[in-house]
């Protein structure tokens, strides 16, 4: 998986590494699939894959159900933060 | 009588087809004032118009659209229009101030009296701009 710390997503924050790509191929499941599951629009899904959007609590946790994992593990959060920590 | 899946949709059909209607009686009434490129002109804008209505209308009507609607008018179509917003606001702004500076300078070479007007507008876009960048921060600040 690419991951790019120090690059800036659209939210002028720091691009947060996630497994949406990893765990959404493990399911062969497609970006149009996943977008029409959690109710928004494929190019949302590009954006969340590539690391440039950063998506709401809610939209998050929708994800994180259809691959039945958590928000924690989806969004690597511990990682994420110590990186930011890092980064400082 | 059909029902109505996505309401913001139907709602600008119906706007745009109220304009489309209202245009095109203008354009009839003052048919013998128009000269034939504005005819033209007026009654493409109004056929467009109406067939945005209709296209609105259409899929505000179809489940199948609505749904497609609704999962294109998503949390990240809603940040991009809001940073859009904000971002050509503040251009405007600099702009302005840019124009201002701008016109006091040709002002202080030229002493055209012509540019003080066109300074008076610019500044009072300017002023307006401010004001409505403290009002809105207060309200935004109180809200969230």
């Amino acid at each position: 998986m690419k991951i790019n710390y120090h690059r800036h997503n659209f939210h002028g924050g720091i691009e947060l590494k996630n497994k949406v790509r990893e765990l959404r191929t493990s399911s062969s499941m497609t970006q149009e699939q996943l977008a029409k599951l959690v109710n928004v629009s494929s190019r949302t899904i590009i954006s969340l894959e590539k690391g440039k959007y950063n998506p709401s609590i809610m939209l998050a946790y929708k994800i994180s159900v259809v691959f039945n994992t958590t928000i924690e593990d989806l969004y690597c959060l511990k990682e994420n933060l110590q990186e930011e920590e890092n980064s400082k | 009588m059909k029902k109505v899946y996505n309401k913001k949709g139907f709602r600008s059909g119906l706007w745009f087809l109220l304009l489309a209607t209202i245009g095109a009686m203008v354009t009839m009434l003052r048919l013998n004032d128009l000269d034939i490129m504005g005819i033209i002109k007026s009654s493409l804008m109004y056929l467009m118009c109406f067939f945005i209505g209709i296209t609105h209308l259409y899929r505000s009507l179809n489940s199948k659209r609505s749904e497609e609607d609704e999962r294109c008018d998503d949390e990240r179509s809603e940040l991009v229009g809001l940073k859009a917003g904000s971002k050509s606001f503040t251009i405007c702004f600099i702009i302005s101030l840019i124009l201002n500076v701008f016109c006091i300078l040709l002002y202080a070479f030229k002493r055209i009296e012509a540019i003080l007007y066109i300074y008076i507008g610019f500044g009072i876009m300017s002023s307006v701009m401010f004001i409505t960048i403290i009002t809105t921060t207060l309200y935004y600040d109180k809200k969230c």
